[in-house]
């Protein structure tokens, strides 16, 4: 069967909710996503003539979103919009029972959120594309156009990260427990 | 060698509250309504660079018509289903923009293309409704704030004897086209930075340092090709900034002067307020 021909609405139909999630898994905050997301899309736009069918179409818009998100988390870390700030991070990112009225679920995203905004962008790139867009590790090291050796060597730091990060959150809130007792 | 498991995976090492946290932002989706918002706006830009491009002898034709072979056959992840970039889709893209575009988005800014079609003819007649004798531009304030943009009031309906525009009049092999497109996208990637930029600052609660944007905006961009978007935005800070009244004046300026603009109904919440 010949496939529809497509356009560039129902590329845009197909991929926007995984842009969008890139963008936020990306670090890019709530407000801004919509914004960001239109300019991916805008830059595939234009950028179409020069994809090559190589990878998938949500591999290339991943690309072109993960520089759009260096791009602002760069300009947003100089507005002083993102932080790397330990101490701001962990306010964000605890979770004791007075922390919030806001519904577990998204208190918990706000927490992870958190703590992949201190991973350095190369480790926090490749740890989102293994472990919540299951990229294998060659298709990652084909995007970011690095050996699968680095790869996996970024996502083990990604990781290590991520579970020290855990535990001592997990420490400064059982503290925060005791003290309220 | 093998990847590891995913973290995820119930066959990793992760501990619960390693795989809940993980899992949190797994299932991260987009608010209602936002896909069909972005492309409102998306499928704006496009339109009007890309007409401006067919008139002009175009990147976007110079790529339908090179197309890369390897275009075709692209498999699209998400959905599953196999989609083919073909240079069909590529030309269809470029040069039926100005309609496709328009029916499909649903809600394209005519004025804006317009704007955009007369980027280099005379200024037409100024519609009445904007203040005749605008002040100067001033750093810092807002020119007119009873009325919209006068740079922008140039849509069909507002101009008399509007001309007949060729789209097939200038070849698109031109390096020197092709440099002028080019120089074209980079300065509407700046104004869209600005504007977006704006946009930000004014969600963040600065409304004052996105009425400076809007100035630079203003001044960088005088018949950009987001002046539509510009002007919205100034309202929104406007109406931020407690000058509902103001707001709601130029939020009317704007629906009279653009009544096909699909932002004249998200205006009219300013216009018809009480």
């Amino acid at each position: 069967m010949t496939p529809p021909h497509p356009d560039f609405r129902a590329l845009y139909d197909a991929h926007f909710d995984f842009v969008w999630r890139s963008l936020r898994r990306l670090g890019v905050r709530e407000p801004d996503v919509l914004d960001l997301a239109q300019k991916v899309f805008l830059t595939a736009y234009f950028k179409l003539s020069e994809f090559e069918g190589r990878s998938l179409v949500s591999t290339w818009l991943f690309g072109i979103a993960q520089r759009v998100a260096s791009d602002y988390r760069r300009s947003a870390l100089i507005r002083r919009e993102v932080s790397t700030d330990n101490a701001e991070l962990d306010s964000v990112a605890t979770w004791h029972e007075d922390f919030s009225t806001e519904s577990d679920a998204r208190r918990r995203a706000r927490a992870a959120e958190a703590i992949l905004n201190k991973l350095p962008e190369a480790q926090r790139t490749v740890f989102v594309l293994f472990e919540l867009e299951e990229m294998s590790g060659q298709d990652i090291a084909t995007l970011l156009n690095v050996s699968v050796g680095t790869v996996r060597s970024r996502l083990r730091l990604a990781r290590d990260a991520f579970r020290r990060e855990i535990k001592r959150l997990s420490a400064i809130n059982a503290g925060g427990r005791k003290e309220a007792v | 060698m093998a990847d590891p498991q995913r973290l995820l995976s119930n066959l990793s090492d992760a501990d619960d509250l390693e795989r809940e946290l993980l899992g949190s932002i797994a299932q991260l989706d987009p608010p209602n309504g936002a896909r069909g918002e972005a492309w409102a706006r998306l499928s704006a830009q496009i339109a009007a660079v890309a007409l401006v491009s067919s008139a002009h002898g175009s990147a976007a034709a110079a790529a339908a018509s090179t197309a890369a072979p390897g275009a075709a056959g692209v498999g699209v992840a998400g959905t599953g289903a196999a989609t083919g970039l073909a240079p069909l889709a590529l030309k269809l893209l470029g040069s039926k923009l100005a309609i496709g575009l328009l029916v499909a988005g649903g809600a394209v800014s005519v004025s804006a293309l317009w704007v955009h079609l007369h980027h280099h003819e005379p200024r037409v007649a100024v519609a009445p409704l904007v203040a005749a004798s605008s002040p100067a531009p001033v750093a810092g304030v807002e020119p007119t704030p009873a009325a919209v943009d006068p740079a922008l009031v140039r849509e069909p309906s507002l101009a008399p004897n509007p001309p007949v525009i060729s789209l097939g009049s200038v070849r698109s092999d031109s390096p020197v086209r092709a440099s002028t497109e080019q120089s074209r996208q980079d300065r509407l990637s700046a104004e869209s930075a600005l504007l977006t930029q704006a946009r930000a600052e004014l969600r963040n609660g600065d409304a004052a340092a996105a009425q400076r944007s809007l100035n630079r905006l203003r001044t960088s961009f005088p018949k950009g090709v987001l002046g539509q978007e510009r002007e919205v935005l100034a309202i929104e800070v406007l109406a931020a900034q407690g000058n509902a009244e103001a707001a709601r004046r130029r939020a009317k300026a704007f629906i009279l002067a653009f009544p096909k603009s699909p932002h004249s109904a998200q205006l009219s919440r300013f216009a018809d307020a009480p």
